[in-house]
C-alpha cells in the first residue's frame, strides 16, 4: 500500500505514555496491532473514527495526532 | 497475525492442497482411468487434519481484548473480493478454451469434467482471494513492529 499524505505521531506518543506497546493501543483502540503498526508506518490513513478513538486514548487532540501533509489548493 | 491473516493462509493452504489433489485425480483418471485409493485416503486424512487444526489455531488471539476484525480488515477483504471475482471470469474462460484446444473442435467430454471444473475454477477463486489478502498485509513478516 502507498505512503498516505497523513503523518503521525503515535509512536512518540506510546512512548510518553507509560511506554504503551502497540498490542495494548489496539486493545483500547478496538483494533488489530497490525492496524496500529500500518497507522504508525504511514501505510494506512484511519476512519475519523478511529483517529479520534486513537486520540483519545493518548487524552490529546485529533490534530496533535495526525497531520495532514497534503499540498493545499 | 491477526484472525484475517491466519484465516488467509488456511485458504490458501487448502487451496493448493485440494488444486494438487484435484490434478492428480484428474491425471489418474485420463491415463489409468481410476484415482489410486491409497493417495486418495492420505490426502483426504492430510486435508481433514488441517481442517482440525485450524479450529484451534484460528482462535488463539495475539491478546484477549483483540477484536476479530477491524476497519483495515474489512477493506482488505472487500479489495481481495473484487480480485477474486474478476479472476472467476478469468479462469472459467481460461478453463473452457483449455479443454477446447486439448480435445479439439468436434472432440467432446464426459458430463462429470464439467463439475470437476467449476470445482477447481472455485478452488483458483479461493486462492486469489487469499494471496490478494496476504499481499495487502505484506505477506504476515515481522509487521514491521519496532
Amino acid at each position: 500500500m502507498a505512503k498516505s499524505e497523513i503523518s503521525n505521531n503515535i509512536r512518540r506518543l506510546r512512548f510518553e505514555n507509560g511506554q504503551m506497546t502497540q498490542q495494548k493501543l489496539a486493545d483500547k483502540a478496538g483494533v488489530t496491532r497490525q492496524t496500529i503498526i500500518a497507522i504508525e508506518g504511514g501505510k494506512y490513513s484511519p476512519s475519523l473514527t478511529l483517529a479520534f478513538k486513537i486520540a483519545r486514548e493518548f487524552g490529546v487532540s485529533v490534530e496533535d495526532v495526525f497531520q495532514y501533509g497534503g499540498k493545499a489548493r | 497475525m491477526n484472525k484475517t491473516q491466519k484465516g488467509a493462509w488456511f485458504t490458501l493452504l487448502m487451496s493448493v492442497l485440494l488444486i494438487i489433489f484435484l490434478g492428480y485425480i484428474l491425471l489418474a483418471m485420463f491415463t489409468s482411468g481410476e484415482p489410486p485409493k491409497t493417495f486418495v485416503k492420505f490426502w483426504s486424512l492430510l486435508v481433514l487434519g488441517l481442517m482440525v487444526f485450524s479450529l484451534v489455531w484460528l482462535r488463539i488471539k495475539q491478546s484477549p481484548a483483540e477484536v476479530d476484525s477491524d476497519e483495515r480488515d474489512d477493506l482488505i477483504k472487500k479489495r481481495a473480493v473484487t480480485a477474486s471475482f474478476v479472476s472467476v471470469w478469468i479462469l472459467l474462460i481460461a478453463s473452457t478454451i483449455a479443454t477446447m484446444s486439448i480435445v479439439g473442435d468436434n472432440g467432446s467430454v464426459t458430463v462429470y469434467l464439467l463439475p470437476i471444473l467449476n470445482f477447481g475454477v472455485f478452488l483458483g477463486v479461493g486462492l486469489v482471494y487469499s494471496v490478494a489478502i496476504l499481499t495487502q498485509y505484506g505477506w504476515g513478516g515481522k509487521d514491521g513492529e519496532k
